[in-house]
């Protein structure tokens, strides 16, 4: 199962009611650029915990927000491949025996 | 996900902190050592200083006004001097800022910087970097800086940094020494080496348009589309 851990060169702000993922170094995300999360984000970040698999994610948005699975699966995919695409996580198959990093 | 220009990310990072009294912006003052001895500069205490390096914070009481200031909301943090490559430990501070997540603008003369503090700033990449140029031609440079070899090392420090593509600025202070270069200053600048540049004034990144923001979105809509089920606890995760 897929599991998804956050970078350790990105840095998560809470300024107020805004969130900012800000990166530390050049080999995360883009040069330049910095994030801002919305509030069902914010939570899905903090949900990032190196354990969390997409569906136990899901689990938890559904059971904290008025979506159904089908809808919160889709949209949290869609947010983590975001997150993967910039770097600030990446994820790793676990099996019985060995993590496999992709 | 949603792409957002500097300006955008600053406007509604700003709109949002409107009234509510948050230090978002904050300036520190590293050293008051410098190589340079500039005509007009009241901060230039010789680098080899021992009592004035004496009177300087240390490494960890800079860490943690930097926890302090973290925690009451800064964003955007100056380091400035002196010159702040004076200080040995610079980098580490920096390094410490940076790891807690604050978007740093260093103001240099570029004389002390080297290739490997070059590559070190392109690897933990400033949110600005800003060398003051103090003239066009190296006579009316070292006449204002008053140290020989000053000005050969400040276009170094500016080729090193462009080499690898840092965010910078350059600007100049316009005093009576180097008043008739300004112009030629600037055309140096933005024309030879595609700089920005500027005379002198101290707000210098609110409207500075050099970084990239996205808003990440989870879900097609907003998130204020999906009405909360039950309030979450509160984790209290509020700096960086």
């Amino acid at each position: 199962m897929k599991r998804y851990r956050k970078s350790e060169n990105v840095v998560m702000r809470r300024i107020v009611e805004q969130t900012i993922l800000v990166p530390v170094t050049a080999n995360v995300a883009e040069l330049n650029s910095i994030y801002m999360l919305n509030e069902l984000g914010t939570r899905v970040w903090e949900l990032i915990d190196h354990e969390n698999s997409l569906e136990g994610i899901v689990e938890t948005i559904t059971g904290e927000y008025e979506v159904g699975p089908d809808e919160a699966t889709s949209s949290v995919l869609e947010f983590l491949n975001s997150l993967s695409d910039a770097k600030l996580i990446a994820s790793e198959l676990r099996t019985a025996d060995a993590a496999t990093q992709l | 996900m949603q792409q957002l220009s500097y300006n955008e990310f600053s406007a509604s990072l700003h709109h949002s902190l409107f009234g509510q009294r948050i230090p978002v912006n904050g300036t520190i003052e590293v050293t008051r050592r410098c190589p340079l001895t500039c005509l007009h500069c009241y901060n230039n205490l010789p680098v080899q200083d021992i009592a004035a390096r004496s009177t300087e914070l240390t490494y960890d009481e800079h860490c943690r006004i930097v926890d302090e200031i973290v925690e009451a909301g800064c964003l955007w943090l100056l380091y400035t001097g002196g010159e702040i490559f004076a200080r040995r430990d610079f980098l580490d501070i920096f390094t410490y800022a940076k790891r807690r997540g604050l978007l740093i603008t260093l103001f240099t003369n570029g004389t002390l910087i080297t290739p490997k503090i070059a590559d070190y700033l392109a690897e933990y990449r400033p949110f600005s970097v800003e060398i003051t140029l103090y003239g066009r031609t190296e006579e009316t440079y070292e006449r204002l800086t008053g140290v020989p070899g000053s000005y050969a090392k400040c276009l170094q420090g500016i080729r090193l940094l462009m080499e690898r593509k840092l965010p910078l600025k350059l600007k100049t202070v316009a005093v009576t020494v180097n008043k008739h270069e300004v112009w030629e200053m600037k055309r140096f600048a933005e024309e030879e080496l595609g700089l920005e540049f500027e005379l002198q004034r101290r707000n210098t990144r609110a409207d500075a348009d050099v970084i990239e923001s996205a808003r990440l979105r989870c879900g097609r809509h907003c998130a204020n589309r999906y009405r909360r089920r039950r309030r979450r606890k509160k984790n209290g995760n509020q700096g960086g």
